[in-house]
């Protein structure tokens, strides 16, 4: 930590160096150094800089300030991962008058699927336990909508009278549990399929069949690092732009005032 | 009371100190915790208006010393300061 606070400090102006760089080294070699101390040295070259540069050095150092600050915020994003099983339900033999029924039962499974009380088993699976950290402070409710938000039932096709197709998604920082995830939702539609036509007289003719297992992600679909820190450089860029034309206006101002 | 630039003169205000001794006697008597760019931000400041002056020294932690012009200047903005401080306790004291 010291010596990346060290390396903070090199963004200082040359002159302002020149003068307090070993005064500057000397307190951080006695101080207990914190993430904080790394932001406020940044912080502190980039206001010298302000009182002292030109613009298109300020611009440059804020732009590189701001991908900095960017990609320690990239590093510490966590990776998200996105599983997905593409599944269709065929319907055969069946009356005009039972089709219409039978879609129904169909959005019924995908809600009893996705109800709280099936997403908090699937949580508090000891092979999956999915968000410990999040069940130890929050209420279960809060983490069953976040989990809702990671795992999708996508509409690919129909619903008609003969096939309806669901593309089945979830995200989840470990890629592994994204996967196992998928499978238990699918394995959930397939129990509540059995239930619903073992309760059909005659039993509805409804087929599940699975087009694409779940995959096993390679790569995280977030955060894309490289467009965050682009998008740091340029926001810094912009910033410091702005910042440097309000300081010097006011300055201008208050000493023509 | 959080002006960095009032919190160096005020610690300054009894004897020279290097920044680290700056540093710790703020956070013992105002309990904030300047950090280095702020400090260090402040003492320039404070040495361009002339109200610090740095002592010489061969150590890399060099000792800064309050001038005339900063101890004025830090007479005038306590007793600013403290015309605040009395209305807002007299104005408690009364609601």
């Amino acid at each position: 930590m010291r010596q990346l606070i060290r390396w903070m400090a090199r963004l200082y102006p040359a002159g302002w160096r020149e003068r307090y760089a070993a005064e500057l080294d000397a307190l951080i070699d006695d101080i207990q150094p914190k993430w904080q101390d790394l932001f406020n040295v940044l912080l502190g070259a980039l206001r010298m800089r302000m009182a002292t540069g030109s613009y298109l050095k300020i611009m440059a150092f804020a732009g590189l300030a701001g991908a900095l600050v960017a990609g320690v915020g990239a590093l510490l994003t966590e990776d998200r991962y996105v599983s997905t099983a593409v599944v269709r339900f065929t319907f055969a033999g069946l009356a005009d008058s039972d089709r219409q029924g039978t879609l129904d039962r169909l959005r019924r499974m995908q809600q009893e699927v996705l109800s709280r009380k099936s997403l908090g088993e699937l949580m508090t699976q000891s092979a999956l336990d999915l968000y410990p950290e999040d069940r130890k402070r929050m209420p279960l409710e809060d983490v069953v909508e976040n989990m809702r938000k990671g795992l999708r039932i996508n509409l690919l096709e129909g619903p008609n009278w003969r096939a309806t197709t669901f593309e089945i998604s979830c995200m989840y920082p470990d890629k592994f549990k994204a996967q196992s995830v998928v499978r238990e939702v699918m394995a959930k539609f397939v129990e509540q399929l059995n239930t619903t036509q073992r309760s059909q007289a005659p039993p509805a003719a409804v087929t599940l069949q699975l087009l694409d297992p779940a995959n096993l992600p390679k790569q995280p679909i977030f955060p894309n690092r490289l467009v965050m820190v682009a998008v740091g450089l340029v926001c810094g860029a912009g910033l410091g732009l702005l910042a440097v034309l309000v300081r010097r206006s006011a300055a201008r101002f208050f000493k023509s005032a | 009371m959080s002006d960095p630039t009032i919190l160096v003169l005020s610690s300054l205000a009894d004897g020279e100190k290097h920044g680290y001794a700056i540093m710790e006697d703020i956070q013992g008597f105002a309990n904030v915790r300047l950090g280095p760019g702020t400090l260090y931000g402040a003492i320039t400041r404070l040495e361009q208006r002339g109200w610090i002056r740095p002592v010489d020294s061969s150590d890399r932690r060099r000792p800064y010393r309050i001038t005339g012009a900063g101890r004025e200047h830090l007479e005038e903005r306590l007793a600013s300061l403290n015309q605040v401080v009395k209305t807002a306790m007299r104005r408690l004291k009364h609601a």
